[in-house]
């Protein structure tokens, strides 16, 4: 008798399975430990932490109307970090979509966006180190999970959903950062203190989020020719819709609201303020529900549902190049990671990190620690540069790590 | 830790140079976070492979019409060459997992024997070649699900019954009246339907499972 069982999938994983040949959708979290991991032990850690969240070991089938996700028995095989960061993961539909690699004293968990979130991951990478920490030091520290495996593998997209609603289009040109490409990605983490960054923020009276995007804001207006001013600027954020609707799922839930500024030299104060008040608008529920249903309501068509796969496949990877390029950029704010104090003692730090086609960030914070992740496909760093110069005149400088040695050699 | 002393970012790793400003660095070096990697190399022997077909072909074409003023005998080289070609990087890149690449090599050689059934028509290929291969790729399967079980049929049952499928074109062609000798046909068409029926009767539970995802929509 059969014993492996299937998923369907969410509203995004049907996105993302589709453009994957375009651009995988890849990210990484990253946990720094106070000592060397421990291979074995890491492994066993796996594979009891992957029975609490059974939709991650799963392999992708092309099925005749859409994809589906096909649960497998065997976890990943735990190794020694020797692909490049975010390395595409799927090349045949056997492969797991997701990998767990360790470096020194590094732990690092790499899902693909067809799969789950980073909210929804965050669980999952949790539940990895407790139990890793658990094994290493003797401890009996219990895991966070309270939710079913049902509750987990639920696709509230589906729970959620209200029914159809109109499409609005901003009919602003977009910017778009033209420069040289290379064939690799730039990651590049940033440490700096959250206690400064905060006070800052406090200052300015707006939230982190709104501060780190206007601070991008600025570093993108700094290398924007004046020609190309009549354009907007558009940064996709993406909002935990778990914070919204009551959902403890590991799969992807999540809406994208963007904030659009075009109203150039105005100071940071200024700009912060706007984006703090368009976040603060384009974030409330009802405006969320509009926006899910927005992205929903497509798949749910009948129209569309009846269509064969490979037709599907074509004509989501051309949408997905124009959504693409009607961006500037997108921030990714994880937000606090806690842990229980018992194990805080034996972790640095975490960080989050993801693929990009262009320019990406992604934030995340560990006590007093704000880890901004930075993803570029550009030989040229200036954007970066000019959002590290912008916090060194607010006197907030740091550390930094990057997956290159002297990259300017490139150029 | 090594620091710009303009951008006042401190670097772990080997930078000697800042890569935001390119100001040199100070300071002590410090083990990267990051591993170093090798680069991903690219597979050698396929463009290898790539440059020798298209050298035949543009050398086939030169001689030729050199010599004829015309172009005959090229158009099967180059058939031939693009044939030989997809095969042989089949396996090199599939060939860590046999039996998948015995099942999709199948399918591939079908195809195939279609295009090449389409440019030359000639029934040899429709009355024997393509009747002997559905008969193998369907004693393939039967075989490997008698050896290796649950564990084959679990893990490709869509593909058996893809296969169950495809054994039913040599009849398919009989009916189109491509076939002059239909004894392999028979023959082909008696095996499909035994392992159809098998399946239905042993794996019915795989059966609906198997229709169930593959055809939601």
């Amino acid at each position: 008798m059969r014993k492996t069982s299937w998923y369907k999938l969410d509203n995004i994983g049907k996105f993302y399975s589709a453009t994957k040949s375009n651009f995988p959708i890849i990210f990484r979290y990253s946990v720094t430990l106070t000592e060397e991991v421990d291979a074995s032990l890491l492994q066993e850690a796996l594979t009891s932490a992957i029975n609490d969240y059974p939709s991650f070991n799963c392999t992708l089938n092309k099925g005749f109307f859409w994809y589906y996700l096909e649960k497998v028995s065997k976890p990943y095989q735990v190794e020694e970090e020797k692909t490049p960061i975010c390395y595409k993961m799927y090349k045949d539909s056997e492969d797991l979509l997701y990998r767990v690699n360790y470096y020194k004293n590094r732990i690092n968990l790499e899902v693909s966006h067809i799969l789950s979130d980073g909210r929804g991951t965050l669980g999952f990478f949790k539940n990895i180190i407790y139990r890793y920490l658990n094994l290493k030091y003797n401890l009996k520290v219990e895991t966070e999970d309270n939710s079913s495996i049902y509750e987990k593998t639920e696709d509230s997209f589906d729970k959620y959903y209200t029914g159809p609603s109109l499409r609005t289009i901003t009919n602003k040109r977009i910017y778009h950062y033209r420069s040289r490409k290379k064939k690799d990605t730039t990651f590049l983490e940033y440490h700096i203190s959250l206690t400064k960054f905060k006070d800052l923020a406090k200052k300015y009276q707006v939230t982190i989020t709104s501060l780190i995007i206007a601070v991008w804001i600025k570093s993108f207006e700094k290398v924007m020719k004046e020609r190309e001013k009549k354009k907007a600027l558009k940064i996709d954020v993406p909002v935990d819709l778990r914070t919204i609707f009551p959902s403890t799922t590991s799969r992807n839930f999540f809406g994208l609201t963007s904030i659009i500024y075009d109203n150039y030299n105005l100071s940071l104060q200024d700009i912060a303020t706007k984006v703090n008040e368009l976040l603060k608008e384009n974030t409330k529920k009802d405006k969320i529900q509009v926006r899910m249903n927005q992205m929903i309501s497509l798949e749910k068509n009948i129209g569309i549902r009846i269509v064969p796969s490979i037709i599907k496949d074509i004509a989501l990877r051309i949408t997905d190049d124009i959504v693409q390029n009607n961006t500037t950029s997108s921030v990714s704010n994880i937000g606090k990671i806690e842990v229980n104090k018992k194990l805080s003692p034996y972790i640095k730090n975490f960080n989050v990190l993801t693929s990009t086609k262009y320019i990406q960030m992604t934030i995340c914070s560990y006590e007093d620690d704000l880890s901004i992740g930075m993803s570029s496909r550009y030989i040229n760093n200036d954007i970066i540069k000019n959002f590290c110069n912008i916090l060194k005149d607010n006197n907030i400088t740091g550390i930094m790590n990057i997956n290159e040695e002297d990259s300017y050699e490139k150029m | 830790m090594r620091k710009c002393n303009k951008c006042k970012i401190e670097y772990n790793g080997n930078l000697t140079k800042c890569p935001l400003c390119q100001s040199d660095l100070t300071g002590k070096k410090t083990p990267s976070v990051f591993p170093q990697l090798k680069e991903q190399k690219e597979n050698i022997l396929r463009k290898l492979l790539l440059f020798i077909v298209v050298a035949i072909v543009i050398i086939s074409i030169f001689i030729e019409y050199l010599v004829h003023q015309r172009l005959t005998a090229t158009k099967y080289i180059i058939l031939s060459l693009i044939t030989l070609y997809i095969l042989v990087i089949y396996i090199i890149e599939k060939y860590q997992k046999p039996i998948k690449m015995m099942n999709r090599y199948f399918i591939i050689i079908l195809i195939l024997l279609f295009i090449w059934f389409l440019l030359i028509k000639s029934k040899v290929i429709t009355t024997f070649l393509i009747p002997i291969l559905c008969i193998v790729i369907l004693l393939f399967n039967s075989i490997t699900m008698i050896v290796l079980k649950e564990s084959y049929i679990n893990k490709s049952f869509g593909i058996i019954l893809l296969d169950c499928i495809l054994g039913l074109i040599p009849l398919l062609l009989n009916i189109l009246s491509l076939v002059t000798t239909p004894i392999i046909v028979y023959i082909c068409t008696l095996l499909d339907a035994l392992i159809f029926f098998a399946l239905l009767i042993f794996c019915h539970e795989n059966l609906k499972e198997e229709i169930e995802k593959r055809m939601n929509i």
